[in-house]
């Protein structure tokens, strides 16, 4: 176990150094000058305050300088300052992921457990009704585009019906709680202020359910049809045989069995999430690292765009390591490999 | 396959699981008044809820350079002068309560209102104005240029601020009101780090302590900035003008137009500023939503020729210009394709600045385009690029408007071959001066019409420079107005530089778009300030 781990933490460093020389190079070789966009075009035209930005922010550099130092810069845990934003882009990351982390684990929630249960229930009624309406539920979420989705939402659940409040993490009555993991949910209990814990839930309600359906309907179907092949093999048939109860059968032998190639897309999800995250994040005014990225490349923001992407890949390494350790927890097989 | 009792249970138990789940989410829960109205963090007050695409880069007003800055910094600094919000072209008092201006238009002599204190409860003085002044000038940051014309600034005693200019400069007032040329309390900003020496721009450590804090004697407090999410403030009870009408203004980032309408629907934000023309016409019929248009200062032009890209025919035959700016049908361009959300601006000097009265904005005249064309030496027509930014500004959609100046020089022969671009491919190409022929845009950087004559019209104009217009009479012009105290001689020349655009054809004046406004029933006093764009402080709400 602990070899896997380490190989892991390996190929994360590789993974991150990927990731950084590519983005610097698509960043930086795509025509186009973020001080276009920061600087008023009269300022562009002062050498003055043009040459003073420059300075500022390293763009007087050539390209494998300006990433040597950046990447010296990372290794001392600065990730260099954000031209649009003009702080640490680390402050930046800092403020905006927690919510993203909460908008993620409200969708993964929805996501894993939606997508399993329904995915048995498909198997177990294969082709008969309850299938065929897992499967339509599950060809909806991954057909339809998730700002779409999130406009239509909001248009029935909010415009329409008042039922859910409208975009944003709370609504404007409400005071945020004192920052200290940057879930609000988790804060407002902290400070106990349950106003806030059940405000900020049901804030996160359509949004979770948007961002998840699409990979709810993935996990869905490949859950679906891992049952499927359980269902007719020699184990089931030999535990049947052997007199077992239906709901042994199912615990024991055919969900974990199931859920083997199914961990991998939950794994695969977490990057699905960090993606659809962009677009949900942005109908939904939720202040995240999704909408700070969308607000990075527009503007050109290099060290922006670098610090999202590395920490995006972060996570998606961890979250395949996760699944990787979660493997060798549900198959005894690679265990003892 | 056989099933016993059991596991149909089981599957009954996992249905219920996930409809539940479903459920839960689709239903309202059990008392979602309560969770909505009754906020147990705050007391309810007179609150404005504005929404906003914000483009905030910073809260220091003398770093800051962006469009929700002009409404944000205003809130919580106040300047030397303001605008007059119904005549752009008026210098009104403001911190300063009179000023003279010496013979030869160089030397500027403020006298600071009295009794004007700062958040932090200090008296402004003359200190904090010259303190102010000269740290935005050596910041070098982006509103820097303002100052570009500025000799010295001192403040001989508490109440008087005298500034002096290396050549003459009539817009020297307005520029004054602009919101980056903010006061703030020089006391409270030095212990933050703040210095107005030379180097000020290597040494100065403020500008995150002033994203915090606000540090101004404006109507409003700075209670909090969480970028990307909203910005808070609570009314200044000591304003020197009064406190404001309403007790705290919170402006929420939100990007979406669907989604700032749905708020805007349901009452959960007051204002909704990015409404588009289509958007509003939508809204037209809900009897708790005002929609007004109002006159916008910003314009859309197509400018000829880049310098760089060095096309012989726009560059050198006037005619050939002149031809295509009689060739567009500017009528139908505003009336239909616009749905007449838009004016017709003559030049880039925009309707309701100083001088733009004074010249008759070309029509569309086909036979004189063709006989243009004929005489330039294209009686068989001509391929042209022109390149735009595939965006949408002021609410006028660029791609929209190319196809139909497309359609329109088609009919004298002009085979227009369009090119968008992202935006931030397109600006440094076109200030390179790369691009033969372009759509482009302009809002004024303050309210004086020597902003537009200054970057477009003289041969060292930064915008006519880039399309190699050269016209030595609008420089001599621009000199004149400049040093030119009375306002209606001032006018008569811009009149003349204007005409000169018109016949030297390098600058089509085209579309001066509308502002929409949008918002709540129990909004007044909301009307669109040209220099600020929303001034909160003027907004009344009904409980």
């Amino acid at each position: 176990m602990g070899s896997v781990v380490i190989r892991r933490l390996f190929t994360l460093i590789f993974t991150l150094i990927g990731a950084s020389i590519l983005t610097f190079v698509i960043s930086h070789t795509i025509p186009g000058d973020p001080l276009a966009a920061i600087l008023g075009e009269r300022a562009m035209n002062n050498p003055e305050i043009v040459a003073n930005y420059k300075a500022r922010w390293g763009l007087d550099r050539s390209l494998p300088e300006q990433y040597g130092i950046y990447m010296l810069n990372i290794l001392k845990g600065d990730m260099g300052q954000s031209i649009s934003s003009q702080r640490p882009v680390l402050d930046d990351l800092k403020q905006y992921f927690p919510a993203t982390i909460e908008l993620a684990l409200g969708s993964l929630t929805v996501t894993v457990f939606g997508g399993l249960v329904l995915g048995v229930i498909a198997a177990l009624y294969h082709a008969r009704w309850p299938d065929h309406l897992v499967r339509l539920i599950a060809l909806w979420g991954s057909s339809m585009p998730v700002f779409w989705l999130a406009l239509v939402a909001l248009q029935i659940f909010y415009a329409k019906t008042g039922w859910f409040p409208g975009p944003g993490r709370l609504d404007s009555s409400f005071t945020p709680p004192p920052t200290v993991t940057g879930l609000f949910v988790i804060d407002g209990m902290i400070s106990g202020d349950w106003g806030v814990v059940k405000n900020a839930l049901y804030h996160l309600v359509l949004p979770s359910l948007v961002l998840g359906w699409y990979e709810l309907g993935l996990i869905a179907r490949t859950m679906r049809s891992a049952m499927l092949e359980t269902m007719t093999a020699d184990y089931v048939r030999t535990a049947r045989g052997k007199g077992l109860k239906e709901k042994l059968v199912l615990f024991r032998h055919m969900m974990p069995n199931a859920m083997l190639p199914t961990i991998t897309v939950i794994g695969l999800a977490v990057g699905g999430l960090m993606a659809g995250a962009v677009m949900t994040e942005t109908v939904f005014a939720w202040p995240g690292i999704g909408r700070y990225a969308v607000d990075a490349s527009e503007l050109l923001d290099f060290p922006a765009i670098m610090g999202v992407t590395l920490l995006i890949a972060t996570v998606f390494v961890v979250a395949n390591l996760l699944v990787d350790l979660a493997y060798s927890f549900l198959d005894p097989r690679i265990r003892t490999e | 396959m056989k099933k016993n009792q059991t596991s149909r249970w089981t599957i009954w138990l996992a249905i219920v699981a996930v409809l539940s789940i479903i459920l839960s989410a689709c239903a309202p829960v059990a008392t979602p008044v309560s969770l909505t109205e009754q906020p147990v963090s705050q007391p309810v007050e007179k609150q404005l809820v504005v929404a906003r695409d914000m483009d905030l880069d910073t809260l220091d007003p003398h770093h800051a350079w962006s469009g929700t800055g002009q409404i944000v910094i205003k809130a919580m600094y106040d300047q030397l002068t303001n605008i007059d919000p119904n005549d752009p072209s008026k210098v009104l008092p403001y911190l300063a309560t009179e000023w003279t201006i010496s013979e030869d238009a160089l030397t500027y002599t403020f006298k600071i209102r009295e009794g004007v204190k700062f958040h932090s409860g200090n008296i402004l003085t003359s200190e904090d104005v010259r303190f102010s002044i000269a740290r935005m000038k050596n910041l070098k940051g982006s509103p820097a240029f303002l100052l570009d014309g500025m000799e010295s600034v001192e403040a001989p005693d508490a109440s008087t601020v005298v500034v002096k200019l290396v050549t003459p400069d009539a817009s020297f007032l307005s520029k004054m009101s602009c919101q980056y040329m903010g006061i703030i309390d020089s006391k409270v900003a030095k212990e933050h780090g703040a210095t107005d020496a030379v180097d000020a721009d290597t040494t100065d450590t403020a500008q995150a302590w002033l994203d915090e804090n606000s540090a101004g004697s404006g109507p409003f407090i700075l209670e909090s900035w969480t970028r990307n999410q909203d910005i808070r403030w609570v009314a200044f009870k000591d304003y020197w003008n009064g406190a404001a009408d309403v007790d705290s203004v919170i402006m929420r980032d939100i990007k979406d137009i669907t989604t700032q309408r749905q708020q805007l629907e349901r009452g959960d934000i007051d204002i909704a500023m990015n409404i588009d023309p289509d958007t509003a016409k939508e809204l037209q019929s809900n009897p708790n939503v005002v929609i007004k248009q109002q006159r916008g200062y910003n314009q859309v032009y197509i400018g000829l020729t880049g310098i760089e890209a060095n096309n012989k025919d726009l560059a050198t035959n006037q005619k050939l210009r002149q031809a295509i700016s009689y060739a567009i049908d500017y009528d139908g361009l505003i009336n239909f394709v616009l749905a007449g959300n838009a004016e017709r601006a003559a030049t880039i000097v925009v309707n309701g600045f100083l001088g733009a009265d004074k010249v008759e904005p070309i029509q569309r005249d086909l036979t004189k385009a063709k006989q243009l064309m004929d005489e330039a030496g294209f009686p068989n027509g001509i391929d042209l690029d022109i390149f735009y930014p595939n965006a949408t500004y002021y609410g006028v959609d660029f791609s929209v408007v190319i196809q139909k100046v497309q359609s329109d020089l088609a009919e004298i022969g002009v085979r227009l071959n369009p090119n968008p671009l992202a935006s931030t491919v397109y600006l440094p190409k076109y200030k390179a001066g790369k691009l033969s022929m372009v759509l482009s845009y302009w809002e004024p950087d303050w309210m004086d019409t020597s902003t537009l004559i200054d970057s477009f019209a003289t041969p060292t104009s930064l915008v006519a420079k880039r399309l190699g217009y050269v016209n030595e009479e609008n420089g001599v012009l621009s000199a004149q107005a400049l040093i030119e105290t009375d306002p209606e001689k001032r006018a008569e020349i811009y009149g003349q530089i204007e005409q000169n655009m018109i016949d030297d054809a390098h600058l089509i004046g085209m579309i001066q778009p509308n502002v929409v406004l949008a918002y709540s029933a129990k909004v007044s006093n909301y009307i669109y300030n040209p220099a600020y764009t929303l001034d909160l402080y003027s907004i009344h709400k009904e409980d």
